[in-house]
């Protein structure tokens, strides 16, 4: 086995480690009032290992978060395989898949493709305001924060970092998803329910799953950021992500 | 005040009714006097950290045992968050007290968390950095991960120090340094107790250091208080230190080992330095 | 944070040493029966069958040994949200013209399929419950990992990398104590510091912050031991798992061979039944 290999081999163990860990002392879960039980951080490890060493670390430590997830679970909901455990093996896939996406890509790419998104956001919302109309204006008044908040973002944040939150974040919706999608497919729950679920869990879970993929990833590849500090009297600049 | 640390009688099981309980204290007592240097010594597993963990209200007294700290008993609802400013706890592993990403921001995390303003919070970065002797200029923006062993643990002092605590623990701070800087370690100590009138209780498993830095000390042993009180009496009863599992000091053990041959030393010296006057006298006759 | 102290001691399950006969199976035949009976539970939509599963576990367990009151805790106490689930699922089933309607009530209907569903799901949930207690109650961590790489040597001639994988699994073994006493270290230093560990429930922006303020280092550190160990393994000179050998083999006994025969018989019984 070469080096290379020896890495991941290593790495995987000790993100797999660091899930087991994660889901079986509750600190990977943050209790909320909904079906789906708990938001989660335990997916995280699965991202780093797809996104810092490729699909089939991130496949492993998948599998081990969702293995553990059902032998750790006491609903029936999660008590069944195809629903704690399948989804589960493409958190790491998906993330390993769209950091390699997002990797070519410019400012200007990345800044078309969030372009792209709040137009598909915003025709959306003018297909939800048709048939109610209050809906489709909160939907519409989301999707401008949240381009908003992308364009700042994009323009203030180190590269890289960005690459690697947009793969973190959709690895982290995979795991909504896709669990979601099965729990409905295996008729525990409706697709309403699901959709509800989704959004509650779905959205918080994406942006704390992002920022601390990058604020690992910052501090491993020391990346971006500087002190915190304010000087009395002078602006703060540049640097955003602290450790 | 009396003592800043008062501790009598206590007892702790971890994990109590369950099957992985452990008990590490059955009897420990400690009394640190306001602006003394007091050392914790004993074997390893003896439940020295334990002990420290109760000083700042990490683990609280529930069964058996009085802890008060700063006048305060922590078997009652307290500040935990004030308490922990005036107490400052400095853990064995450098690299597990450092979760800023910079050392400057570690460092400011205590002040800050007080609510100091800015200019303030940069003051006493600037202060703590210094006196651990770490250059602000250059080490308060570098990143904690690319400090050694041996800067990592002096950012963890400063960090500690910058809430000025009026009780400084230290939990086996200088094992592993090179003697340098160990030195550095026991000039800052006795800066801040001399200067500052800090309070400094210390775990050490070297006789030597305590023997050189501390003014009274506690003997723990598998959760029993065996002995406490003045260095220089603790240090005299070798037996006693001898079933406590510990080697003798240095200048002890070289006053017991020449008393063996039958050459007596007036008084039993306590450090390097008190030896060689010692031995000086007995050869002049 | 909760509870500062029991971090350490993480484990998989719940190990319960003993000398029962299905203690003694070698680690391949328990992990393969284990999925075995995750497959049928899985498959089998039978009420009989999954009954007759429910009831063989049952057995298992109490051959075993292994006692099933934590496992019966955890259940007590999921207690409301299940029940709060199964009526959700009763009340959303879609009924469709033809299924019988066992009771009507107002404009609540309750139809015979959904209340299948119900039945049909509390009982997966059972077999799984306990299949799970049952193999993390007579195998040790360790043997679970040899029993996992046990089966999946035969596979390593299509291209699986048994050894690595099984090394993977050893590796995080290893490290479970470690980053638990580490989670540990970094939680009082950050307490210490002044961070009050109490926690403000209401304030779920203010818990995940310190959540990840704490599992931001804790992920740091886990990186850095990982490239270390990595570098002894290299130096060490570690080229994959080809021709390895273990220092515990375990050998197929007859007793194993019996327990097979029996796990084959019971799951095409099972897989027969309405």
């Amino acid at each position: 086995m070469d080096d290379q290999g020896i890495r991941r081999v290593v790495l995987a163990g000790v993100l797999l480690a660091l899930t087991l860990l994660l889901v079986f002392t509750r600190i990977g879960m943050i209790p909320m009032p909904t079906p789906a039980g708990n938001a989660t951080i335990a997916h995280i490890p699965a991202i780093i290992g797809g996104l810092l060493e490729g699909p089939l670390v991130g496949l492993i430590v998948g599998l081990g978060f969702g293995f553990a997830s059902f032998v750790n679970a006491t609903t029936p909901m999660f008590k069944d395989p195809m629903v704690a455990i399948l989804p589960r093996l493409f958190i790491g896939v998906v993330a390993a898949l769209a950091y390699g996406g997002v990797r070519r890509l410019n400012k200007r790419g990345l800044s078309a493709i969030a372009g792209i998104l709040l137009i598909v956001l915003l025709a959306a919302a003018w297909q939800i305001h048709a048939d109610k109309p209050i809906l489709g204006i909160v939907w519409a008044v989301l999707a401008v924060a949240l381009g908003v908040g992308l364009w700042f973002w994009l323009r203030h944040q180190e590269l890289a970092l960005v690459r690697v939150g947009i793969a973190a974040g959709l690895g982290s919706l995979t795991n909504t998803v896709l669990v979601l999608g099965m729990a409905v497919v295996r008729q525990y729950m409706t697709a309403p329910v699901a959709l509800v679920t989704g959004l509650t869990h779905g959205l918080p879970e994406m942006i704390v799953s992002a920022l601390i993929t990058i604020g690992v990833v910052a501090a491993i590849r020391n990346l971006g950021g500087r002190r915190k500090r304010r000087p009395a009297g002078t602006r703060r600049s540049g640097a955003t992500k602290e450790g | 005040m009396t003592a800043a640390i008062a501790i009598e009688g206590l007892r702790h099981v971890y994990l109590e009714d369950t099957p992985q309980a452990q008990q590490a204290l059955y009897n420990a007592s400690l009394h640190v006097a306001p602006a003394e240097m007091t050392a914790i010594i004993g074997p390893t597993g003896a439940g020295k950290s334990t002990l420290l963990h109760f000083c700042n209200g990490l683990l609280r007294p529930h069964e058996r045992g009085r802890v008060r700290v700063l006048d305060q008993d922590l078997s009652t609802d307290v500040d935990l968050a004030a308490l922990r400013r005036n107490v400052g706890l400095v853990f064995q592993y450098p690299h597990h007290q450092l979760f800023e990403r910079f050392v400057g921001d570690d460092v400011a995390y205590g002040p800050r968390q007080m609510g100091l303003d800015e200019d303030e919070v940069e003051e006493r970065v600037q202060w703590a950095l210094q006196a651990v002797a770490l250059d602000p200029e250059v080490f308060a923006d570098r990143p904690t991960l690319s400090l050694s062993g041996g800067e990592m643990r002096r950012a963890a002092i400063a960090g500690v120090l910058a809430t000025r605590p009026s009780v400084l623990i230290l939990d086996e701070v200088t094992t592993g340094l090179d003697p340098e800087g160990r030195e550095q370690i026991h000039a800052l100590l006795r800066q801040l107790n001399e200067r500052e009138g800090t309070a400094v209780l210390f775990v050490s498993n070297d006789l030597d250091e305590v023997a050189a830095l501390a003014d009274k000390a506690m003997l723990l042993y598998r959760g029993y208080t065996l002995a406490e009180g003045p260095v220089r009496e603790l240090f005299s009863d070798l037996p006693l230190l001898a079933r406590a599992e510990l080697g003798a000091p240095f200048a002890g053990g070289l006053a017991a080992a020449l008393q063996a041959r039958g050459i007596a030393l007036e008084h039993t010296p306590l450090t390097a330095a008190e030896a060689e006057e010692e031995l000086w006298q007995a050869w002049k006759g | 944070m909760a509870s500062l102290e029991g971090l350490r001691n993480v484990s998989i399950g719940r190990y319960v040493p003993g000398t029962s006969a299905l203690h003694l199976l070698d680690s391949r035949v328990k992990v393969g029966g284990f999925l075995l009976v995750v497959a049928l539970a899985a498959i089998v939509n039978g009420l009989a069958g999954l009954a007759a599963l429910v009831i063989w576990m049952l057995i298992l367990v109490t051959l075993s040994g292994i006692g099933l009151r934590s496992t019966w805790n955890s259940i007590y106490a999921a207690l409301p949200f299940i029940v709060v689930l199964l009526l959700l699922q009763l009340a959303f089933t879609p009924i469709r013209p033809s299924d019988r309607i066992l009771l009507a009530w107002g404009r609540l209907r309750l139809s015979w399929p959904a209340v299948r569903l119900v039945i049909v799901a509390l009982l997966r949930f059972f077999v799984l419950m306990l299949a799970v207690s049952l193999l993390t109650g007579i195998t040790s961590s360790g043997a679970l990992i040899r029993g996992v790489e046990g089966l999946l040597r035969p596979f390593t001639h299509l291209g699986l990398p048994a050894h690595e994988l099984a090394l993977v699994g050893s590796v995080a073994l290893r490290f479970l104590p470690l980053l638990g006493e580490q989670v540990e270290s970094i939680a009082m230093a950050q307490a210490s510091r002044g961070l009050a560990d109490t926690r403000s429930r209401w304030k779920l922006a203010a818990t995940a912050r310190r959540v990840a303020q704490l599992i931001v280092p804790l992920f740091v550190d886990v990186y850095r031991r990982s490239e270390e160990l990595a570098l002894a393994m290299q130096a060490r000179c570690y080229n994959g798992g080809k021709g390895r050998t273990h220092l515990i083999q375990e050998r197929l006994t007859p007793r194993d061979w019996l327990a097979l025969a029996i796990l084959l018989v019971s799951s095409a019984l099972v897989a027969a039944l309405p």
